[in-house]
């Protein structure tokens, strides 16, 4: 046994290792809004299917007049289906449905005037056979958040996308709360790929608008 | 910027050290533990107005817990198993060897039990105090503690058992 004393000596140790810097701007930025959403009264829309260009994704309410140039919104139909696995890095999402294991492909490509990447979603079956469901496109690969993609609603995953840049974390601002997301650093690769887990759709659903967030190894953002 | 934004700057710069020892003691993940003070912090903020003049540490302390307890109640968090005995004559010289029992041992409690432990041991709150911040019974803080200590192995004196915060 150990006694309490002990107990209270460890818990108050100091864990090796330094947090990261709490950013107080942030914090301040956020907190004024959530104070004037409860002054207003707002009520947000539900996410269903948004791309973004940007480090904000809104909901579908605001895009009801229809998304604008910078946005394209991914089909929640099929838009391709291959006997065999697509080019790419695939990358285990970890996530499953009645369709099999959730995967997304990163595929590399060329766009004036550089390197480009298109996200597509799918599934992998038993034989290991990856199928193609939802893809985005080229998209290039300046420095920031791309190829934003809602999965389809009660299916999928709910945000994914990929950053280019040296982004080691990725956080959304959901409501008031900080969920961090799921990454996959490409090896040989500026990018890296991300998702929010499916037991967050019911959150991600509610929510008018997402912003994002990009931090280096470091703990430093290096991208909204 | 206005003075209540100094004020809250300020109180960022004093308090946040602790409290992302706390939240990290309540989650065991590093990454967690940042997010969720930074929640907890914009909630501090958003209502800063209403509770500078009173005790703004105390309610952060509050927010972060309840908070931490709110998102792990969703998942249905599966007990790590016994937790092993200590090695014999291992009395917390190896500072590595302490902080991996200590968050293997934390690891087994449920989110409610985690945070009782954190506050009433970490923060030194008297089981009163615990009991209104989780806005729960006394009693309901003094079994808790007892199972949290029993499971992770600590030996609880009968004087300290219900004892108020150390001076």
């Amino acid at each position: 046994m150990t006694d309490l004393e002990a107990l209270r000596s460890a818990l108050t140790a100091v864990p090796a290792g330094q947090f990261g810097k709490v950013d107080v701007d942030r914090i301040m930025e956020l907190g004024a809004r959530k104070r004037a959403h409860r002054r207003m009264g707002v009520v947000g829309g539900a996410l269903t299917a948004v791309v973004a260009l940007t480090g904000t994704v809104f909901g579908v309410a605001q895009l009801r007049e229809g998304p604008p140039p910078s946005l394209a919104v991914a089909s929640p139909e099929t838009v391709s289906t291959t006997p065999a696995s697509p080019p790419g890095i695939v990358v285990t999402t970890g996530a499953s449905d009645s369709g099999g294991e959730i995967v997304l492909v990163l595929q590399q490509g060329t766009l004036s005037p550089g390197t480009a990447y298109g996200l597509t979603l799918g599934h992998r079956d038993a034989s290991g056979r990856v199928t193609e469901e939802m893809a985005t496109g080229l998209r290039e690969a300046s420095q920031g958040f791309h190829a934003l993609t809602a999965g389809r609603p009660g299916r999928d995953l709910p945000l994914y996308g990929y950053y280019a840049g040296p982004a080691r974390r990725i956080t959304a601002q959901v409501h008031d709360l900080t969920v961090t997301a799921q990454t996959a650093v490409l090896p040989g690769l500026d990018v890296t790929v991300f998702w929010f887990p499916t037991r967050h759709t019911d959150l991600f659903g509610d929510a008018p608008w997402v912003p994002l967030y990009a931090y280096d190894a470091n703990g430093y953002r290096i991208g909204s | 910027m206005a003075r209540g934004d100094a004020e809250f700057v300020a109180f960022v710069e004093a308090f946040s050290g602790r409290l992302l020892h706390a939240a990290y003691l309540l989650t065991g993940d590093r990454h967690q533990a940042e997010d969720d003070v930074q929640t907890a912090l914009v909630r501090t903020y958003a209502s800063w107005s209403g509770i500078q003049r009173k005790d703004p540490f105390a309610y952060t302390r509050k927010v972060l817990a309840n908070h931490v307890i709110d998102r792990w109640r969703r998942p249905i968090r599966e007990n790590t198993g016994e937790l092993p005995e200590r090695a014999a004559g291992d009395d917390f010289v190896d500072g590595v060897a302490t902080h991996e029992w200590l968050m293997r041992a934390l690891a087994g409690l449920s989110a409610r039990e985690r945070a009782i432990v954190v506050l009433r041991h970490y923060w030194d709150l008297s089981e009163v105090d615990v009991a209104a911040e989780l806005k729960v019974s006394v009693g309901t803080v003094k079994s808790t503690n007892s199972r949290a200590l029993a499971k992770i192995r600590v030996a609880v004196e009968p004087e300290t058992s219900t004892a108020g915060p150390r001076s």
